[in-house]
This record gives C-alpha cells, structure tokens and sequence, in this order.
C-alpha cells in the first residue's frame, strides 16, 4: 500500500504562493512537485516543476515541434529567474494543473500505473475527505516494491 | 424588390453578420446560410438545387485542394524552417536587415503558397530568432503578416480571392503576373518603407548575441530531405506549368491537382495523415459561400446592384473601379474578404453582360481585397494567425500595434495602387 511508503506531512503550498515562494519551497527541499492546498488542507491543485520552470522557458519551445536544431540559446541562456516580469505577478493559482491522487490504501502497482498514465513522477495521497496526507515519489514506490526481492546490504 | 429577392439578401447578409460575429464557425455559419438559401429559394421558386450545384466553382475548390496538398506535404519536411533559419543567417544577427529578409522570404512563399500556412511555418522561427538575440520579435511578425496578404495579390494562386476572381474572369497565372505583379512591388516596397518608420526604434535595437544565430543548425531541422526534394520539383513543374496554362488550355485547378497526384505517388506519404491535415473546413467554406451567393444571383438581387453600377461605370468606368477598389478594402478590413469577393463575382460578371468593359473591376476586386486585409488584426486570416501565435509569447501584438503599423500600411497600399490604377488605367483595361 502507498500509505506505507509515503512521505508525510507533503510539503505543500497554498494558492496564493507566489513563484519565487515556491522556487523556495523546491531549493531547500529540494523536491519536484508542490500539491496546492486550500485553507482546509483540501487538495485542490498540482504544481510541478515542469509547470514552474514553464514561466521561464523561452516562448518559441512551446511553438516548436522541434528543438534539436536549436544548439544555443543565446542571450537566453545569461537569463536568471529574477529577470522574468511575469515570474513576479504569477502565483499557484495561475500554474497549477487539476491534481491526479489516491487514498492511503491504494496499491503500488495502481499507484505506479496512474503516474505513468498521467506521466507525474509525485503522486499526493488524500484522505476519504480529500484532505492532503502525503506524497510518494515514483522512486518511493518502486524502492517498497522491489524491497521484499531485494537483500537490504548489511552495514559493514 | 420582390419578395425573394428580399429574402435572399436578407439571408445572405445575415450569414455574412454571423460570420462577422465569429459567434458560430463560420463553415457552420456558411453552411447553414447556403441550407436556409436553398430552402427558401426551392419554396419561393427562385433557386433551385442543380443552379446551386453549378453555382459551386469546382476550378476554385480544386486548385485550393491541389495547393494544399502540395504545402502540407512540404511542411512535414521541415523546409519552411530551413529556409527561414538561412535567410536570417545571411543578415548576422543585424535587426533592419533580418527584418527585411524575413519578410521578403514570407512575401515570395505567400506569392505561390497560401499564406496562412508560410505565416504559421515561418513565425515560430522568427520568435526564436529574435529570443535568442534578445530582440523584438513585434516588426518581424508585422512585417510577415502584412506582406504575406501584399504578395499574395501579385500571383493568381497567391490568395484565395484571386483563385476565386482568377476562375471567374478567366484571366491567366501571367497575366495576373503582368498587371498585379508590378503593383504589388511598389506597393510592398513602400509598405516596407512604412512598417520600417514605425518601427525604427525596434530596428535600431543591436542584437546581444550574434554568435548563438550562427550557431543554427539549418540542416538538423530538416525532417525528410528526400521528399523535400521530390515536393520541390513537383511545385516547381505546377508554377512552370501554370505560366504556361494558356497555351495549355487547361485550367490551374487542374494543374495543382495533378501536381498534387504526381508528389502523392512520388513521395508516397501516408495518405490518411496527409489527408488529415487539409482544411477541409475551409473548402466547405468555399463550396457553401458558392451555393449562397448563387441564391443572391439566381433571386435578381446582384443584378439590381449590377444595374446601379452599370450607370456609374457607363458614367466613367475608372471611378466605379476605384469605387471597387476602396470598398473591397474597406470590407475586407472588417470581414472575411472570401464571402464578398464570392458576392461580387456575379455583379461584375452582370456588369460584363450589360456590356461594360469589366477587366478593370476584376483587377480593383483583386486588390482591395488582398491589400485591405491588412487593416485589422482580422483582415486576414494570415493576421488572425500571427496575433494567435504573438499571443503565446511576451510581447503580443496588440491591436495598438496594428493600428500604429497594419492600418497605415493598408491606407498606404491602397493609395498607391489606386494611383498606379489610374496611371495605366489603360493596361488596366486588358487582361
């Protein structure tokens, strides 16, 4: 069960986190996915470093189909997160994507199929009343469930 | 005016407000307004459904098919990309020269291919550009919009309203060459002279890091050499062989068709995708405009307007093109400028019957409704197009941005080439 490899308390964020919070938030963790949560610890988004990192892509990656001709970014490249005017006035609100979870007693196998459906690497886990309880990264449930095949290595 | 005719332009003008409106598709829109004409015109006895089949211009829809074929498959090939990645870097990195390189190569491709697709292709690559030189994409992006429309006047398979004149006259891929083409470079060059004073702040602006430009790989984005190869000679043939369509006697619909056929059985793509990728939409479009229009023609309603405008051509017949000139720019400002050149067509070729000399109204048509486009951000498609993709960036083009350059550039265009019209009013007359 997830609830068994899950990290808990999820470090979460609130809707009006602002981006440079956030960028905080994912430094001195460092972790790649926020769970945004209302004032009743509802889960009621999802924030992930894709969506952060997104405010200071240069516009023509998302116009593109194709980059790899691409071998310098320029002057983009000189650009530093503090120099975005948008990454200022953007909040969590404004980034986060309607949240894929489970409950505590989901499977592994189910939690690792519907983080590949929905190709997130952190999975939050709620509670019956929606409440945000934990997150498991992939490498969180993929470590329980090759445990019981693997020898743990005795310390030396 | 008797009772259908009174129905029939009340359907076709309101057909024409809900496409305006953009409350429905305007295919839909188009769709219904051809549905509602037929209906009508079967209850009234005006219209009846063999006139609205051959009311559809099958030499139009064939020649927009065979095009689109043709670029769809070229597309795929990464060449659009290619070719804008070489002419910038020819300019090094210099922002008045990749300006006015870039739109010249928007401005060629326009002239064969439809525009909306070489402005689709070709502004992703200039938005990169300009990031990576850490300038404003804004002038480039005008500049391709605006002179995509300009350039597309000059050739019979540059825009759709001149398939649609081109079928409808009967005039030639040369002679649209000979009386729009030189119309169109003066009018070009002094656009470019416009958006270029706009501008000049922009322009002036030194690029920051040249090197990163040079450093493109032209070839890497290249997806399908071989095909690219093969589509290019095929094109190559279909504008060989659309000067030479009046020797031939076939029409250009038929040309682009069969080049169409010959890249498909050369290439052999998967079909299913590349049939996919046709708009199809737009060809609906085209064929319901046709079935509504001819419900306009068939209740006598266009005649009406014909016989209005016979008195002021029969008065002097460069004012009534001049006349024609300025409203097809006008509207085509304002609205989608295929339902009113569709409109027009039975009009002047009533003016034609009465007879009035109506070569010089095909070419007024022509150019009112390519260089009027330029006026709003939704002109053009070409302008829709651009202002959507703007959008996806920081700097957007605003509709300040346009009226400051796009309005200035169609009042320019539209004066110049009203003065050129009436300095050859005389080749004018011919075709």
């Amino acid at each position: 069960m997830i609830g068994s490899c899950m990290k808990r308390p999820a470090i979460s964020v609130a809707p009006s986190t602002t981006v440079q919070e956030a960028s905080q938030l994912v430094v001195v963790h460092h972790i790649g996915t926020l769970p945004v949560v209302d004032a009743r610890g509802l889960l009621v988004g999802v924030v992930r470093l894709e969506d952060l990192l997104q405010v200071f892509m240069p516009d023509f990656v998302a116009l593109m189909d194709n980059i790899d001709f691409v071998h310098d970014f320029g002057v983009l490249e000189a650009l530093r997160p503090q120099d975005v005017r948008a990454a200022a006035r953007l909040t969590m609100h404004d980034l986060m994507q309607p949240p894929v979870a489970v409950k505590e007693t989901c499977g592994l196998l189910r939690a690792l199929a519907t983080m590949s459906r929905h190709e997130i690497r952190d999975l939050p886990v709620i509670d019956a009343a929606g409440v945000l309880v934990g997150i498991a990264s992939r490498v969180d449930i993929a470590v329980a469930f090759f445990a019981s095949w693997v020898q743990p290595e005795l310390p030396t | 005016m008797t009772l259908a005719q009174i129905v029939a332009a009340g359907i076709f003008v309101t057909t024409f407000v809900v496409i305006l409106s953009e409350r429905l598709h305007r295919t839909i829109a188009a769709l219904v307004g051809a549905v509602v004409m037929l209906i009508a015109g079967m209850a009234l006895g005006f219209y009846s459904q063999e006139q609205a089949l051959a009311a559809i211009d099958f030499n139009t829809l064939i020649l927009l098919l065979g095009m689109m074929i043709l670029v769809r498959m070229l597309q795929h090939t990464g060449f659009f990309q290619y070719m804008a990645i070489k002419v910038a870097q020819r300019t090094r990195g210099n922002s008045l020269a990749l300006f006015v390189a870039l739109g010249s190569l928007t401005t060629l491709l326009s002239m064969f291919l439809d525009n909306v697709t070489t402005v689709v292709l070709i502004v992703p690559v200039t938005i990169l550009i300009a990031e990576i030189l850490g300038i404003s994409p804004v002038p480039m992006l005008m500049a391709e919009a605006l002179l995509s429309n300009t350039g597309g006047v000059a050739t019979l398979v540059g825009d759709p309203p001149n398939v649609v004149i081109g079928s409808a006259a009967g005039f030639s891929f040369i002679s649209f060459l000979t009386h729009l083409a030189p119309l169109v470079l003066v009018a070009w060059l002094v656009a470019l002279f416009v958006l270029r004073f706009v501008f000049r702040r922009e322009l002036g602006a030194r690029s920051a890091n040249v090197e990163a430009l040079a450093q493109l790989d032209a070839n890497a984005g290249l997806t399908d050499r071989t095909a690219m190869r093969k589509i290019l000679i095929v094109l190559g043939a279909v504008i060989v062989l659309f000067f030479l369509q009046g020797a031939l006697l076939v029409t250009p619909g038929f040309i682009a068709l069969a080049g169409a056929t010959a890249a498909l059985l050369w290439v052999r793509p998967n079909v299913d995708e590349t049939l996919r990728r046709i708009e199809w939409g737009v060809l609906l479009f085209f064929a319901a405009l046709f079935v509504a229009a001819g419900g306009l023609e068939a209740s006598g309603v266009l005649r009406t307007i014909a016989d209005g405008m016979a008195e002021l051509a029969g008065a002097s017949l460069l004012g009534a093109s001049l006349v024609m000139l300025w409203v097809a720019a006008l509207l085509s400002a304002i609205v989608d400028n295929i339902p009113f050149t569709i409109a027009m067509i039975p009009v002047i070729e009533q003016l034609g019957f009465l007879g009035i000399n109506s070569t010089p109204l095909w070419w007024a048509l022509a150019l009112g409704a390519g260089f009027g486009g330029n006026g709003t951000p939704i002109g053009s498609t070409a302008n829709v197009v651009t202002v959507a993709l703007s959008e996806k960036t920081r700097t957007p083009i605003t509709i300040r941005v346009w009226v400051r350059s796009g309005l200035p550039v169609m009042l320019v265009t539209c004066t110049v080439a009203s003065l050129l019209f009436i300095l050859f009013f005389g080749w004018m007359q011919t075709h």
